[in-house]
């Protein structure tokens, strides 16, 4: 019966590192990664990601963050946010995907592959190889077999020409 | 003493010796620890990661980094959505058959989304048919196939939601019936034609009513350059009573009353006047493209008509909780002056 609005008291969580450094985050912001949805459904409000370092941490949640005031106008900015978000060095690249894979965070899952991606492109087999620090463990005889198996498919290029229509 | 010291030779070659060993063991388990990371992401992120990449990568890179890589890339995840449009044009028919052969299978029943240009052989088509049951996007544009072959296989694709038969010249409103018979989860058809394609038709009205009558649950329906009138499309209109974006460019004889689309709330209709334009409200497009506006369709016929009237896809939506349509393709053809068509589409994971 009160008249006045009450301010509403957002429900907090509190997010742990791996190195037990505490965070504080919004419910409903950190709801964005389905494991920590999860576990606020069993009534967790302090949440342990034994899998997730500190510096990963900081970071998943400033994307969460930034995620989480997305409304239709300010699209532009949140694209120009996961533009400079993935210009990261490869190993920081590669612990926020394990952490977001583990979060269940799927459009920073889904970015964070664009971007790996966009680092394998055009580049040749032993250059990914240094990037992704993969040792190689094909024989140069099964490694020239599984380029033959599909060569087919680039050679042609464009051999059957329609000149049945126009 | 000279054993002795002999001794304490060989042990300090032995330290040293054990010093530079271990060193590199610790080296390999870092390596392979960094690896082993990978695999905890094995095999749906690498999915994820690869299904980003060109065709020719995927089958000629990826697959001899790594064994696991090479297991991953043939793996289900990488290819619940085969698109392989631009791969496919002027490949002949038996290489397009090797190829649907070599990828399907790889989706292990799990494919949503397939899209394939000139695609001629029957037996392409029922293999496609008899190994897609969860196909929920079906992009055939140039397919040289039949009613007849469209009848026999419509009830296999009974899961469709968006369907493109863009420029198939051989298929009219038979395929379309049965499609709609058989598709009833169908919400978005695609079917533009090529002005050439339509020159020597009389009409193609019948195909309109076959929509009308076999698809009420259309959202999106594009039939730019079709030969069809305003009376069929208002057909159309009062049975498809969902329809949200109604793409009738160039459909030259269909001149809607405003007030008559005014009732339909929902609907948007664009054309038949053809312009390039950019809707930001329901369809994204890269806005790095500055085509011309405005342009008659005898450019078509002054220009170079090879293969210059392929869309070029913009990022694909797909269905979302939000029911998002799929993404209009609003240009028909690569202007002869644009800006090279090698922009990297993101594509929709």
């Amino acid at each position: 019966m009160a008249s006045s609005s009450k301010t509403e008291q957002k429900k907090m969580l509190i997010l742990k590192s791996s190195e037990e450094e505490e965070f504080e985050i919004e419910e409903s912001i950190a709801v964005q990664s389905g494991t920590i949805k999860n576990m606020v459904e069993d009534d967790f409000t302090l949440i342990p990601l034994p899998n997730v370092d500190t510096e990963t941490l900081i970071k998943i949640i400033k994307y969460m963050k930034k995620h989480g005031e997305k409304t239709k106008s300010n699209e532009k900015d949140i694209e120009e946010f996961d533009k400079e978000f993935v210009k990261k060095s490869f190993t920081e690249l590669k612990e926020l995907v394990l952490a977001a894979n583990y979060l269940h965070i799927t459009s920073l899952i889904d970015l964070l592959c664009q971007a790996f991606a966009d680092r394998i492109k055009n580049k040749s087999v032993k250059a990914i190889r240094e990037i992704f620090g993969i040792p190689n463990d094909f024989t140069p005889e099964e490694e020239a077999e599984v380029y033959e198996q599909h060569k087919w498919a680039h050679e042609e290029g464009k051999e059957h020409i329609d000149h049945s229509a126009y | 003493m000279d054993l002795f010291f002999f001794v304490s030779c060989e042990t300090s070659v032995l330290n040293v010796f054990h010093y530079y060993y271990s060193r590199e063991i610790r080296i390999q388990m870092e390596e392979e620890f960094e690896f082993r990371q990978w695999d905890e992401l094995l095999p749906d992120a690498l999915g994820l990661i690869f299904r980003n990449l060109s065709l020719q990568e995927l089958l000629t890179v990826v697959p001899r980094v790594c064994k696991s890589w090479e297991k991953a890339v043939k793996g289900p995840y990488c290819w619940q959505e085969i698109d392989i449009e631009e791969w496919s044009k002027n490949r002949c028919p038996e290489n397009l058959d090797r190829m649907l052969r070599l990828l399907i299978p790889r989706s292990c029943g799990s494919l949503r989304k397939l899209c394939v240009s000139g695609l001629s052989d029957k037996s392409s088509f029922e293999f496609i048919a008899n190994n897609a049951k969860s196909l929920q996007t079906l992009r055939l544009p140039k397919c040289e196939l039949s009613d007849s072959v469209v009848e026999q296989v419509a009830g296999t694709f009974s899961n469709i939601t968006f369907l493109d038969v863009s420029y198939c010249i051989k298929i009219g409103a038979r395929a379309l019936e049965a499609i709609g018979k058989h598709c009833k989860c169908l919400t978005g058809l695609r079917r533009t034609m090529h002005p050439l394609e339509v020159i020597d038709k009389l009409s193609q009205d019948d195909e309109a009513l076959a929509i009308a009558t076999t698809m009420p649950k259309l959202k999106q329906l594009e039939i730019a350059y079709m030969l069809v009138d305003t009376l069929s499309v208002s057909e159309v209109l009062q049975n498809c009573k969902q329809l949200e974006l109604l793409d009738v460019r160039g459909c030259w004889n269909v001149n809607l009353d405003e007030n008559f689309v005014k009732k339909f709330h929902k609907l948007k209709v664009v054309g038949p006047l053809v312009v390039d334009y950019y809707d930001k409200n329901g369809w994204d497009n890269c806005s790095d493209y500055s085509g011309s506006s405005g342009y008659i369709p005898w450019d078509f016929v002054a220009g170079d008509i090879d293969d210059d009237f392929d869309d070029d896809e913009v990022s694909d939506g797909y269905w979302e909780d939000e029911e998002r349509l799929e993404d209009v393709e609003m240009w028909f053809y690569d202007d002869l002056n644009a800006v090279d068509a090698g922009y990297d589409w993101p594509q929709s994971p």
